[in-house]
């Protein structure tokens, strides 16, 4: 499913115009994203966690050139399901 | 995780935001999850734009091995869920590390031993130097034999007017510090203790010269060095800090080189304890010279007995006790209570005694034309 067809979905859902659907799920693209941190994360009953974690600087090589780059460390969003959204993806 | 977020708060938020009712701002947030869940498990791949991707991933069966047993067991096959993160919401999150970017490593680059922060040590060292000469007293006195010290206290409260031997002893020390700092340590222990009980009667510089004979062969550019050093010391404290003087010589009518001379005896049982106690030693030893030149002889012979700092406000660790208020100073234009401390003591960092002193409860704004109660300071006792 696109993002074409999960705002329809949503909209339906809520009987709201697709974009104002879109505008929403912007915004709460924005207020997940400020609210997480290395030491908060973002909890949704029945689905999953959202948490950042630290990933550390590393050497990369290009398998083409064999140069070597050092990647920066970064903060990666990571999600992890629920036990019951686990169960019911199987 | 210290703190969690949950789906209220989240709505919250959004209603914030986006300018709706807390109420559909929550039925939003739900629905958004409950469509995501929906589809993803009809789908199993939901793509949002500017959040990330949602997938549900077969993984395989594999064998692996149970850690605490040993065994080799089979897992089984099964389906997992798969976030990555897209577009805003990555960015966003990883904002704080937003300015780092791939470095190019040239060959037979040896992977970043951290650099090493260059000390401050060196950087500080050529400013106290120049600051005052007493200052090279601080590491001295560890080595210095306790007897020179004893006399000294006695000695301060006496006219400013004192025969040159008063000065004398105390020329000496000040001398081989100013070598240390530059070469080891460890010179200063075998030189303090032959140097001190000389005897010598004359002013500074002759001391000097005998100390030149005296010292071995080894020593001869470590004094040399350090002579350099006192007279470029000795010069830059005539040209900078006399004026500081001046207010205050109108009382001794002392002609300006007996007293560069007294403030030595006056540093010395002050700078003794001051290596003891950890604080702040490079700021210690350069007020001083300069306070108590002018105090001295005026006001510390009568306030001895009278003074008690218990009446005081007094700074907390400070060095120095408060035992009175030596003036008032009302605040002009372009002054502050730095450049006070500086014209008062001879160092910017006494002004936490001023600030202790007056009460001030924001040091950073004061009111122009304030009076400002100039603490008079005396060294703690140990």
């Amino acid at each position: 499913m696109n993002n074409k067809e999960f705002l329809g979905a949503l909209s339906t859902q809520l009987n709201i115009s697709n974009k104002e659907a879109e505008r929403l799920v912007e915004t709460l693209t924005d207020c997940l994203a400020t609210s997480v941190d290395e030491e908060t994360s973002v909890s949704i009953q029945g689905f999953g966690n959202f948490e950042v974690k630290k990933k550390l600087e590393r050497v990369a090589v290009n398998p083409s050139t064999k140069k070597r780059y050092l990647v920066p460390p970064k903060l990666v969003l990571n999600f992890k399901p629920s036990p019951l959204l686990k169960d019911k993806a199987q | 995780m210290d703190k969690k977020i949950l789906l209220p708060d989240l709505a919250d938020m959004l209603a914030d935001k986006a300018g709706i009712t807390k109420k559909s701002a929550e039925s939003f947030v739900r629905a958004f999850f409950a469509t995501i869940e929906d589809n993803l498990l009809s789908d199993r791949y939901v793509k949002v734009k500017d959040f990330g991707t949602f997938k549900v991933v077969t993984v395989g069966e594999r064998e692996s091995v149970n850690v605490a047993t040993g065994e080799r067991i089979q897992i089984s096959s099964h389906a997992k869920v798969s976030f990555t993160a897209e577009g805003t919401l990555r960015d966003l999150v990883n904002q704080p590390f937003a300015h780092f970017s791939n470095i190019d490593l040239e060959e037979g680059v040896t992977l970043p031993a951290d650099e090493e922060q260059p000390e401050p040590e060196p950087a500080e060292e050529p400013e106290t130097v120049t600051e005052q000469t007493e200052q090279t007293c601080e590491p001295e006195p560890i080595a210095e034999p306790e007897p020179t010290v004893e006399p000294e206290p006695i000695a301060e409260p006496e006219p400013a007017i004192e025969p040159e031997p008063a000065a004398e002893p105390t020329k000496a020390p000040v001398v081989e510090p100013t070598a240390e700092p530059a070469v080891e340590p460890a010179p200063m222990e075998t030189q303090a203790p032959s140097i001190t009980p000389e005897p010598a009667a004359t002013p500074a510089t002759p001391t000097i010269v005998i100390q030149h004979e005296e010292a071995p062969i080894n020593w001869w550019k470590v004094v040399c060095l350090g002579l350099i050093v006192l007279l470029l010391m000795t010069a830059s404290y005539f040209v900078g800090y006399y004026h500081m003087l001046c207010p205050c010589t109108e009382h001794s009518q002392l002609p300006a080189v007996i007293k560069v001379e007294k403030p030595i005896p006056a540093v010395k049982p002050a700078a003794k304890p001051e290596a003891k106690s950890a604080d702040a030693p490079v700021a210690k030893p350069a007020e001083k010279p300069v306070e108590k030149p002018a105090e001295k002889p005026i006001e510390k012979p009568a306030e001895k007995p009278a003074i008690n700092p218990a009446n005081y406000a007094q700074l907390p660790g400070g060095a120095y006790e408060i035992i009175g208020t030596k003036e008032v100073h009302e605040l002009q234009t372009g002054e502050t209570l730095r450049t006070l401390a500086l014209k008062h003591y001879g160092n910017a960092r006494m002004s936490d005694y001023i600030v202790v002193h007056n009460q001030i409860a924001n040091p950073d704004v004061i009111a122009l034309g304030a009076k400002i109660k100039i603490p008079e300071l005396r060294k703690k006792a140990e």
